[in-house]
């Protein structure tokens, strides 16, 4: 019993300031929850509400009153569903990459395309489709596929391993050259990507330009596949940082003197920012803007507490896609409008409204 | 190169079209949908019944089917279906690489005559699998295309007569440019010019291996960027030293660098003998490298003009 | 716990530190014991930095070594270190929006996996409370002046080595921690600095103001270009001659009225014949 001990505040504010802490990943995963329902039952096939319920149900074995067709059960179960859960995937995916990004950067407008793994993936994909025909026409069925999610992962994490091995030296990985290394990293994609414009025919082209603005699109249980496990991996671990990620906000020097293994996280952050970028870029294109936009918002609402920060952006993230896939496959149908589009023309507007009335003035800092 | 790809051309091309295949994988274990999918009935007839919504991808296919005279059964068609002017009233699907299988679904088709190409793969096992028949046509950069493409969609609707006599036009046209052709004795040097003004990479010229440069050759003219690969654009000494002797080029390019003196104006273009003279031939653009029903018509259109002092002993 | 508190020392032999051919350390040794404040000075660029982050283990020295309980520093894990010492920067680079209380409960990250208990909250508040921050609790760090940061940086330190959770003596390694401080505040904290070292806390501190150090550290060293001048009680080592050679500057030291502690000010004669100034009391050690 020391004095210290003694002189504690006496009793402490403590515990509801935990529930407090808590709460809201829980409102985020009601309205995540919320906007997963929308989406099940909202599509160019009309399909009642009451319908959705019958076709889930039926598909666990249940029987419910409303009655529905095959075209309703496979739009719900072959069509929505596995979109949806590719939506709250990806979406989850990229808002932790980003948020993972800015942690390890300590800047808050950082993303996992500032160290290579977007333009690094473009490049990838772009070479498939300009000259990895032959290639293509090497694989067998099913990885032929997935050829563009294989080269576009493979593309992006390949990139951020050289910028990564760059930023390395002796075993300490320098954040700044880090930073410089992205940049020398993106102009060199850049100039790969215009190279491949040059000698890529018109299809290729507009190809690569519907890729480069993302879609949901074309997504079945089958194809969610690998892609979808490995977001499923980076967002069950990637929250475990959050404490580490926090001490490391501080500064590297006190996050060692706090007893974070700084290296080892530093690692981490990368491996698992660059293994849900790059999955969500492999199964749905590039998508701007969420990556940046979830944790921000998370941040002006309950701060920069990457224990929350990290769930609550994957579920924020979640949201966030989902509504903006919903506004994309809805607002021409029967066509479809890249996502990409979407999320950067609500996303930026909304951003630029919430920054000019930020209360707290958090969004400057 | 697209002859054996026109050969190959075969509803065969998607091997599953008629049977649907149970849910593949998380689901089928998840859900247990296979079973559920598995009443479906399976889509047995070869012909598409008059009744039947058509929804139509890729500009050629949709210029065959309305020259068939079966427009009024096309329910929606692709961003690329600009002619004739009834598919650009139609509800429009997108492009058609990358389709939704719910906006498709929405429109209640019972038959899709995709170009090859239209895609994404898995919108199109989607669409198989919600008992949508989907019919493959072969595209091709030739006018030998065009007439694979009458075959299958007439094969497809079936309009038997109806193909037969479109598909005996055209290659009548064909035949008598072929025959024109052989009676060109002094092939000229031309250059296809396409894109938009406005300095810069804008305009772009046909090399080796695009439609333009067949229809150029079929037309008994040489191409210039024979040398070149592709679209490509196309520097002021390059342009000097392919000499061209006519510049082909479509309206919209020609309304886009204002005119024939925008035209002229490029850079380099007055070192060239079609610069000199001012010769250059507007063609349409979708019937000349769409390589549909009017490709016929198209060359012979463009041949007239290319050599005005060929007479047609049966024009 | 308190037998273990008093046996080990943070102890540091022979330090020598050097970058290419300059040195910056140069046979330092220097003990850290529990329940004492030891101050070290000099001028700029004496060392005094250099010789916190050796202690602390982020830099490794080129000869001598730092050990903890008698073992090399290099040895413990680092995260039973910061169990053991909680090390405050000069200043922090934090630009995220946390909570002065956020911040304070950084210090708790060693004891936690998930989310905070409620304990490292009561911690973090105590610890504010006790640096003279509970007002700031809920104001945003980097909102702060750098006085009021000081205030929060110093609460995080004390966090982390709130009271002895693990077996062994607690330390608290501050640098220059009054450096933005006006005069009541920076007598506030060392107060609360001195009143921890009290519950058997080691405490290493790296200061600026020799009265400062006069009046609160139990040991002082001096440092002068990497090497030690003198070391010891602040009345032995902080003798008028011993200054002038650590700082180059005259000084006269005389005795604090009611502690007894010494006070050293300029001697405004150094340039000419020494004239005590008649405000001074009567007897200056004068060299």
């Amino acid at each position: 019993m020391s004095s210290a001990a003694q002189s504690l505040p006496r009793r402490a504010p403590g515990a509801a300031s935990l529930a407090a802490e808590r709460a809201p990943l829980v409102v985020l995963g009601v309205m995540l929850l919320g906007t997963v329902v929308v989406c099940l039952c909202v599509g160019a096939v009309p399909v009642a509400p009451g319908q959705v319920a019958a076709v889930l149900a039926s598909a666990i074995g249940v029987e419910l009153p409303w009655a529905f067709g095959e075209r309703e059960a496979l739009v719900i179960l072959q069509i929505r569903a596995p979109r949806i859960l590719l939506g709250v995937l990806v979406g989850g995916g990229l808002a932790v990459s980003g948020a993972l990004m800015q942690g390890l950067f300590r800047n808050p407008l950082a993303d996992p395309g500032l160290v290579g793994a977007s333009s690094g993936a473009a490049l990838a994909a772009l070479t498939l489709l300009v000259i990895g025909g032959p290639l293509v026409a090497l694989l067998p069925g099913p990885l032929a596929g997935a050829a563009l999610s294989l080269a576009a992962f493979g593309g992006g994490t390949l990139a951020v391993i050289i910028v990564y091995r760059f930023a390395t030296n002796g075993g300490r990985t320098s954040v700044t050259t880090m930073l410089l290394s992205g940049i020398a990293m993106n102009a060199l994609a850049a100039a790969g990507v215009g190279m491949l414009v040059f000698i890529s025919n018109d299809a290729q082209l507009r190809d690569f330009t519907f890729w480069s603005l993302g879609s949901l699109g074309g997504v079945t249980w089958s194809r969610l596949g690998a892609g979808a496990l490995l977001l499923c991996l980076g967002l069950a671990l990637a929250p475990l940082l959050g404490r580490s990620l926090n001490a490391l906000l501080l500064g590297e020097v006190e996050a060692r003197h706090l007893g974070i293994p700084v290296q080892r996280t530093k690692a981490m952050v990368i491996f698992l920012s660059t293994l849900t970028a790059g999955a969500a870029i492999a199964l749905t294109g590039i998508i701007g803007f969420v990556g940046l936009v979830a944790p921000h918002l998370i941040r002006l609402a309950i701060g920069p507490d990457h224990r929350v920060l990290l769930p609550a952006s994957i579920l924020l993230g979640g949201t966030l896609l989902l509504s903006a896939d919903l506004v994309a496959r809805t607002v021409a149908s029967p066509a479809e409008m890249p996502i990409g589009i979407v999320t950067a023309f609500i996303g930026a507007p909304f951003f630029l409204w919430l920054l000019s009335r930020d209360p707290a003035g958090r969004a400057q800092l | 190169m697209t002859q054996a790809n026109a050969r190959a051309v075969t509803q065969a091309k998607a091997p599953r079209n008629n049977r649907l295949r149970p849910a593949r994988g998380l689901a089928s274990g998840l859900l247990s949908v296979g079973t559920l999918l598995g009443a479906f009935s399976p889509v047995q007839a070869q012909t598409i019944p008059e009744g039947a919504r058509i929804v139509s991808l890729g500009g050629s296919v949709t210029e065959t089917v309305f020259a068939l005279g079966a427009g009024h059964r096309v329910v929606a068609v692709d961003q690329s279906s600009l002619y004739p002017a009834e598919a650009r009233a139609l509800p429009q699907v997108g492009y058609f690489r990358t389709l939704s299988a719910e906006g498709v679904l929405s429109l209640k088709p019972d038959v899709v005559l995709a170009s090859e190409g239209s895609g994404p793969p898995p919108v199109l096992e989607q669409l198989e699998a919600a008992g949508v028949r989907i019919v493959w046509v072969t595209d091709g950069s030739t006018p030998e295309a065009a007439l694979e493409k009458i075959e299958v969609v007439a094969e497809s609707l079936g309009l038997d007569a109806e193909g037969e006599a479109l598909r005996r036009r055209v290659e009548t046209e064909l035949e008598r440019a072929s025959h024109l052709r052989s009676r060109v004795e002094d092939w000229p040097s031309a250059l296809f010019v396409w894109g938009r003004g406005g300095g810069g990479g804008g305009v772009r010229v046909a090399g080796s291996g695009t439609g333009a440069a067949t229809m150029l050759e079929r037309a008994g003219a040489q191409n210039a960027a024979a040398a070149m690969n592709g679209y490509q654009p196309i520097s002021a000494e390059a342009l000097v030293l392919a000499a061209p002797e006519v510049i082909v080029t479509p309206q919209s390019t020609l309304d886009a660098l204002g005119g024939a003196d925008g035209l002229f104006a490029l850079p380099g273009m007055s070192a060239t003998p079609a610069g000199q003279n001012r010769r250059m031939v507007v063609v349409d653009l979708l019937a000349f490298i769409g390589f549909g029903p009017r490709v016929g018509a198209a060359l012979n259109g463009f041949m007239a003009d290319l050599h005005p002092l060929l007479s047609s002993p049966r024009e | 716990m308190s037998e273990a508190a008093g046996s080990g020392e943070l102890r540091a032999e022979g330090l020598s530190f050097r970058i290419g051919s300059s040195e910056l350390l140069r046979d330092v040794s220097i003990d850290v014991r529990p329940g004492r404040v030891t101050a070290v000075l000099g001028p700029n660029g004496a060392g005094k930095s250099t010789l916190l982050r050796l202690l602390s283990g982020d830099m490794h020295p080129s000869a001598g070594r730092v050990t903890l309980d008698e073992r090399p520093l290099h040895e413990w894990k680092p995260q039973t270190l910061a169990l053991r010492r909680a090390v405050m920067p000069q200043s922090s680079t934090l630009t995220f929006p946390f909570t002065a209380l956020q911040v304070a409960a950084l210090g708790r990250i060693p004891y936690t996996t998930g989310l905070g208990t409620a304990r490292d909250h009561a911690v973090a508040l105590g610890a504010l409370a006790r640096a003279g921050a509970d007002h700031l609790s809920h104001r945003l760090y980097p909102t702060l002046s750098g006085g009021e940061r000081q205030r929060v940086d110093y609460a995080r330190a004390l966090a982390q080595v709130w009271s002895a959770e693990v077996p062994g003596a607690r330390y608290l390694l501050l640098d220059e921690p009054t450096s933005s401080l006006d005069l009541a505040r920076q007598h506030e904290l060392l107060d609360s600095v001195r009143s921890f070292a009290q519950e058997g806390v080691g405490v290493f501190i790296v200061l600026h103001d020799l009265n400062l150090a006069a009046e609160y550290a139990d040991e002082v060293t001096v440092l002068r270009e990497g090497a030690v001048v003198c070391c010891g009680p602040p009345r032995a080592a902080l003798t008028a001659s011993l200054v002038e050679r650590a700082f180059s500057l005259r000084v006269l030291v005389t005795s604090h009225p009611r502690s007894g502690r010494p006070i050293i000010v300029p001697d405004p004669t150094r340039d000419g014949a020494s004239t005590p100034d008649p405000g001074l009391p009567a007897t200056p050690s004068l060299m």
